[in-house]
């Protein structure tokens, strides 16, 4: 993804930016300071898409308000006379005005889609990544070997309110039927867009070429017909980046235009507008890149929970592949009683350190799910919602497992023998190799005690070998994702000083063990040996800012720290509140089954971590 | 932020409602700016289209799909009744022929010619929109929306489910505490069928198949559990968007979820509203521009139009406002603030956060964070 615009990042000194969420536009100012490019300040207001307000720029300007009261400086237009009033004054004259303003947008419950394809797991898999990528919700997945009766899908379809339907299917001279069946049951179902009464429903065809027009001639009388390159022109390949490039096409110029207030906004900034996920995929990707690491990212919000990944194929060059994923049901607030059903009470009261009732754990959920701005002011209260937050990010996690696999990503190839000696597509997710982990999202970044954001991660991701863990501190991720296709070294400097917060640095053991095993010895440069065993979980202090040289040696043959099995290594490791964790717990976490010994084990992990439970 | 605002949900006397009637596409309004309308009056209308009928004409004749191209007979656009040939094959040089009827009536919307299907789409369907409340209409938006405006009585509750529906508000004469049986109901001496039955902590199974059997519009009360609503919804509800549920009647919680008493002014109210008609819904949407569930009831209007305070106004927080908490470990309980300290404070669960500090009504001083209040009348 790139600017189309040209901009001289040279010439820029100040840079607006917002993130128009589903609930809060959040601005940001960055500024060239002295110490080099910084996050200086920063509003927010609730967002304006619906009745009695809807027009985006409205929440806009609020949270411009704020960061121009907050700076002390004039950044806004202020003639009430003009229509101009209240979007970024440009250009900036010495300390008056900005450079630039960008702008991400989830608002309205972000881009949705509906994509289909002939076989699930693979030219719908195909669609769903190409949706996903380009920061969309996938509200439907449609294939013709989805089990479901012909009536079912279309009555499915009929009540959703999509953004764009993305059809693919049927490779280059295979099935001309499977595709033009898709067409049909789009045109069936005759979903009608979400924005727009008269807008004509965008649908993207990505199929075989061969049936494109006659597939045009189905849809063409009620829909906006665009077609693409095909997104599987071969078993073995898969072309996702025209039909990423016409979602983003769409969205901004089709269905952004039509979203209240969203014209006007356009016009503010030179840069496209892209859909938050896609700008929060775009920063991950240019880390994993500069740093040469996979990364595991999520941002779990009130509604929605949204997975990152960046991890090498097993293919020679290694080749680094990005996925998404998108949970649309499991969340802070919103959705936290689906998490409870999703995970089941006893998934969720396994991670107290506690009794509570089952019931209690519903009602006290639900009750948060109707007051969702409402805080937990208890320690019991906060630990119940920690408890929640494992649970949805495990479950994102397995749903991201599922979609990152083998093929995903920009253009590569495997052979064709590869697809039949394989039953499922090999899984991309690598937890030995995998590098960093980053959380965002209230419940992470905005923990009492950043302790309790590292075990929340630890406990939901099972991490292992060495594994870095930080927090984006105040969900920065779009904006400097916008920002870094006009200037991506600013972003990436203020993505390192001002966005990640270090929690510290995870050591994993694993491979079979008994009780009380020494798993592997850690040999830290001030002289301090530890010795991780097997069920225990300890914790010694590195300061955020500090680094410190180890070296690694499994205690048996079979044990692996992220060397291989029973390799030795040295590496270094990066502080923050939670300093180095040894985790000797095992994989798959164990937490035990009966009462008394549950509460016991996981008050110790508590204690393991500093965290007192009162 | 120059001002601060609790949320608060609003329990009226009397105010001004509007309510803004929309179609899902665009159609014609049947009303005219300052016309009054009752809350069955149609306002808008529009054509929904009809389904489609895809016809596999190769599959049913049994030829090939060259063979049923050439012997269609139909083209696009073209209207067709039920039982017109759309296609006809010969075989075994013209011994035998086979015609395909049309299954149903409407116009051919597509003819494929890779797979010989054919689509119909069938008779558009008729959509109206009712006025949902009683009232006067104040704006029309062309063939897309109509604005009514009534002086109601007006009560939110936190969490409903089920759809609009139309009834006669019946307060039950029961403690705010007591949870509803169906011996409760029994006793109520007037037919409930069409009732919107206010009062109660809460209804129990019992309760609620009794509201079902006597044909009860709606129910408001207190709260109800979550075993509770799962067993009267049919499912486990896990996102708070609601109103679409297949359920017998309208349920509205007034609280939130477990055993928690209905308010004092609901209760107050409702007795007010006793024998009036009244629209109720439950859809619940806990999101930006949230949608809680209400009860309107219209009323004459007042003489004074100064007493009248419009629906959905703000309040900002401040000494001596009347709150209620909304979280645990005062959950439920009302309260008058009496200090507002500008300064984060720290709270047990160790976050700092703007907080209230407020005096409940059991005399208790307590210090809340401002998150955790809303403001009651």
């Amino acid at each position: 993804m790139s600017s189309d615009t040209k901009i001289d990042p040279a010439k820029l000194a100040r840079v607006l930016a917002t993130d128009c969420g589903s609930t809060t536009t959040k601005a940001v100012l960055f500024e060239l300071t002295p110490e080099g490019w910084r996050q200086t300040f920063r509003g927010e207001a609730p967002t304006t898409v619906e009745r009695p307000v809807a027009d985006v720029t409205i929440g806009a300007t609020n949270a411009f308000l704020e960061v121009q009261e907050l700076s002390g400086r004039t950044l806004l237009y202020a003639d009430a006379e003009q229509e101009a009033e209240g979007s970024p004054l440009r250009p900036r004259d010495g300390d008056v005005g900005v450079d630039l303003y960008v702008s991400t947008s989830s608002a309205g419950g972000g881009l949705q889609m509906i994509v289909a394809g002939v076989v699930g797991d693979m030219t719908t898999a195909s669609a769903e990544r190409a949706a996903l990528g380009a920061g969309a919700i996938v509200m439907d997945a449609i294939s013709i070997d989805d089990g479901r009766e012909q009536y079912e899908r279309v009555q499915k379809i009929r009540h959703l309110r999509p953004d764009i339907v993305l059809i693919a299917g049927g490779t280059e001279g295979g099935t001309l039927d499977h595709p033009l069946e898709l067409a049909e049951t789009i045109l069936q179902a005759d979903p009608r867009p979400r924005f727009g009464e008269t807008l004509r429903l965008p649908v993207i065809y990505a199929a075989n070429s061969a049936a494109r027009e006659q597939a045009r001639g189905i849809l063409e009388g009620r829909f906006e017909f665009v077609a693409e390159e095909n997104i599987r022109p071969s078993l073995e390949e898969e072309n996702l980046a025209p039909a990423r490039d016409a979602i983003h096409e769409l969205f901004l110029h089709h269905v952004m235009s039509h979203a209240p207030g969203y014209k006007k906004l356009l016009g503010w900034s030179p840069v496209p507008i892209i859909p938050t996920p896609a700008a929060v995929g775009e920063m991950v990707q240019r880390a994993a890149e500069r740093w040469d690491i996979q990364i595991l990212a999520v941002d779990i919000g009130g509604a929605t929970t949204d997975v990152f990944s960046v991890f090498r194929a097993s293919d020679e060059a290694r080749t680094a592949v990005f996925n998404r994923t998108v949970s649309a049901n499991l969340g802070m607030s919103y959705s936290v009683a689906n998490v409870l059903l999703e995970a089941g009470e006893e998934k969720i009261r396994r991670w107290l350190p506690f009794e509570c009732a089952v019931n209690e754990i519903r009602d006290r959920l639900r009750n948060k799910m109707i007051r969702p701005t409402s805080i937990p002011y208890t320690q019991e209260d906060l630990l119940l919602e920690q408890a929640v937050c494992r649970e949805a990010l495990r479950l994102a996690f397995e749903h991201h497992k599922r979609l990152a696999v083998g093929l995903a990503g920009a253009q590569r190839q495997r052979t064709i023998g590869d697809l039949f000696v394989q039953a499922k597509p090999e899984s991309l997710v690598d937890m030995l190799g995998l590098g960093l982990i980053i959380g965002s999202g209230g419940v992470l970044s905005h923990a009492p005690d950043r302790r309790s954001s590292a075990f929340m991660l630890l406990d939901a991701y099972e991490p292992e070998g060495v594994t870095r863990l930080a927090v984006d501190s105040i969900f920065m991720m779009p904006h400097l994702g916008v920002f870094a296709t006009v200037h991506p070294e600013a972003a990436a400097e203020i993505f390192i000083r001002d966005c990640l917060v270090d929690l510290g640095t995870v050591i994993a053991p694993v491979g079979k063990s008994k009780p009380n095993m020494v798993l592997a010895e850690v040999r830290l440069a001030d002289g301090e040996v530890v010795l991780i065993r097997s069920g225990t979980l300890t914790r010694r202090e590195l300061p955020a800012g500090q680094r410190m040289q180890v070296s690694i040696r499994p205690a048996a043959r079979h044990i692996n720290v992220g060397a291989g099995p029973g390799a030795s290594f040295e590496t270094e490791l990066v502080g923050g509140e939670a300093g180095i964790l040894f985790d000797g717990r095992g994989r798959p976490l164990q937490v035990p089954s009966s009462a008394a010994e549950r509460l016991a084990t996981v008050r110790g992990w508590y204690d393991a971590l500093g965290l007192e439970v009162r | 932020m120059a001002q601060a605002y609790a949320p608060a949900l609003e329990v009226s006397e009397r105010t001004i409602v509007r309510k803004v009637r929309e179609l899902p596409l665009p159609g014609k309004h049947l009303v005219q700016q300052g016309q009054w309308v009752e809350a069955t009056t149609s306002v808008l209308a529009a054509e929904l289209p009809g389904d489609l009928s895809i016809i596999r004409a190769a599959d049913r004749l049994g030829f090939e799909v060259e063979d049923v191209m050439r012997g269609i007979v139909v083209s696009v656009g073209e209207q067709v009744v039920e039982g017109q040939e759309l296609a006809r094959v010969k075989s075994f040089f013209g011994w035998f022929q086979s015609a395909l009827p049309s299954p149903a009536a409407g116009t051919i919307e597509f003819i494929t010619e890779a797979n010989a299907h054919i689509g119909i789409r069938h008779a558009p369907i008729p959509l109206s929109v009712d006025a949902y409340v009683q009232g006067r209409v104040i704006e029309v938006e062309p063939g897309k929306a109509v604005t009514i405006e009534t002086e109601a009585g007006f009560i939110q509750g936190i969490f409903g489910v089920g759809g609009e529906r139309r009834g006669h508000v019946v307060a039950l004469a029961i403690p705010p505490d007591l949870v509803v049986t169906d011996q409760v109901l029994a006793e109520v001496n007037q037919p409930l069928d069409n009732a919107i039955l206010v009062g109660g902590a809460t209804f129990d199974q019992s309760g609620l198949r009794y509201a079902a059997e006597q044909r009860v519009s709606a129910v408001i009360c207190g709260s109800i559990d979550a075993p509770g609503l799962a067993d009267f919804v049919g499912y486990e509800i896990g996102v708070s968007i609601t109103g679409d549920e297949p359920v017998p009647f309208t349920l509205i919680v007034t609280e939130g979820f477990g055993r928690l008493a209905i308010s004092e002014r609901v209760r107050s109210l409702a007795k007010q509203f006793h024998g009036r008609n009244a629209s109720v819904n439950g859809a619940t949407q806990v999101r930006a521009g949230a949608t809680r569930p209400e009860l309107i009831v219209p009323l004459e209007p007042a003489v004074d139009r100064q007493i009248v305070q419009e629906a959905g106004q703000g309040r900002p927080l401040e000494v001596g406002a009347k709150l209620r908490i909304i979280r645990v470990p005062y959950f439920g309980a009302f309260g008058t603030i009496t200090a507002l300290p500008s300064e984060p404070e720290s709270i047990p669960s160790g976050a700092r956060v703007r907080v209230l500090r407020a005096r409940l009504e059991s005399g208790e001083e307590v210090t809340v964070p401002r998150a955790n209040v809303e403001l009651v009348p």
